[in-house]
């Protein structure tokens, strides 16, 4: 069985429901807050998961200390995990965080140009063909999003490098927080890391949906894919 | 003794970054206050991060960079000059003495759990400046949104 090790910081929220999603779709789980994290808890996992929430209390910029105590406690541990062919999925701060870690493509994701946090569903289109997050996914799907910095920006040009090199796995249909290109997610070129600001794991069952007769699958919301096919490319 | 004599030696150096945004541009300034005036004022905010060290002075500025800076979307002014200029006033606050700074206690944790730097930080100080922008009553403008921005709680502030 695929094993999924979900790090913890000191302000992540979200890895009770991240957890919850990550076994459902058949993933045996570890939460581990990264003050006791070995590179050994990296050895065991397939996929290692970054959740949402507010990691040390989005100080100095949302991701950035995060980054810096991974780098302290697990040294080199994720670059060979990622080398070695295992997955990393990182949503909302987890997001963030994998992309100042330098596995995927190089940006940053600041505050949005509202300057506000919005927390509203968004209407998301799934852009690269080979990411197996997305596999199970409709070509258009909505995701509950909430965030204050999550509008992507890249280096001059990067952004449809990206897009032309099938990196963005996901964009936005409306672009609420101004990102570059509409970019809501995403990936290394094989699709093993992924990162997007939207959360998943929030729309597990159609009880979530915020239409009560939403009737997009009788059994799961789309969040649930996500983990699902993360599970069958490595099982 | 040796340790005493190593540290006479020291070179010690206070380092300064004002860290900005490349992207955010000046915007109303009626979002600082509790109810809304009618001078049509912009504002922008810079964090200005000020190191006390001794030791490897230029490791000291490496360290603290990779820290505090995102290259992509931020820039960072390091020597002591005013990261944005042209403002009609600007506030700069920041925690009170014996108040828990909580962003000071994250970079601090990250710095004392790296073994073998070859510097030492004795002091941080994070102070918050919002630059305002249009024409007005400085004196009087300042003080309003000083009552609005800065908390005398925990707070304490300048302006400028």
């Amino acid at each position: 069985m695929p094993h999924a090790l979900l790090l913890k910081y000191p302000g992540t929220n979200c890895d009770a429901e991240t957890e919850r999603a990550l076994i459902a779709a058949g993933f045996s789980t570890q939460v581990q807050p990264i003050a006791t994290a070995l590179p050994e808890h990296v050895r065991k996992a397939q996929l290692v998961v970054f959740s949402g929430g507010f990691s040390y209390g989005d100080y100095v910029m949302s991701g950035r200390l995060a980054q810096l105590e991974t780098e302290r406690f697990l040294g080199d541990a994720l670059h060979k995990h990622f080398a070695n062919g295992g997955f990393l999925f990182g949503i909302c701060n987890g997001f963030q965080i994998l992309t100042k870690l330098g596995i995927l493509p190089k940006a940053s994701l600041i505050w949005n140009k509202s300057e506000r946090f919005e927390c509203m569903w968004d209407k998301l289109v799934k852009v690269a063909p080979n990411s197996p997050y997305t596999t199970y996914l409709p070509a258009e799907f909505e995701l509950p999003s909430a965030h204050a910095e999550g509008r992507l920006v890249c280096e001059p040009g990067d952004a449809q490098k990206y897009l032309e090199g099938g990196c963005v796995a996901l964009q936005y249909a409306d672009n609420h927080n101004g990102s570059e290109l509409r970019i809501a997610g995403l990936q290394d070129p094989s699709g093993r890391a992924m990162g997007l600001m939207p959360h998943p794991e929030r729309f597990l069952r159609p009880r979530h949906h915020y239409d009560p007769d939403w009737a997009g699958d009788p059994d799961w919301g789309w969040g649930y894919y996500f983990f699902k096919g993360a599970f069958d490319a490595l099982k | 003794m040796g340790g005493g004599l190593f540290s006479f030696f020291c070179v010690m150096a206070t380092l300064t970054f004002e860290v900005f945004s490349r992207f955010q541009s000046a915007t109303d300034a009626n979002r600082l206050l509790y109810t809304p005036i009618e001078a049509k004022l912009t504002y922008n905010h810079t964090r200005l991060y000020t190191v006390e060290c001794e030791g490897d002075v230029e490791a000291a500025r490496d360290y603290m960079r990779r820290v505090l800076v995102d290259p992509i979307a931020q820039k960072v002014e390091e020597d002591g000059k005013p990261a944005l200029s042209g403002e009609l006033f600007c506030i700069s606050y920041g925690i009170k003495k014996g108040a828990l700074d909580l962003e000071k206690e994250a970079i601090l944790t990250n710095y004392r759990g790296r073994q073998g730097l070859p510097f030492t930080i004795t002091a941080l100080t994070i102070t918050q400046k919002v630059y305002v922008f249009g024409e007005g009553n400085k004196t009087a403008l300042a003080e309003r949104f000083c009552k609005d921005v800065c908390n005398p709680a925990i707070h304490t502030w300048s302006v400028r």
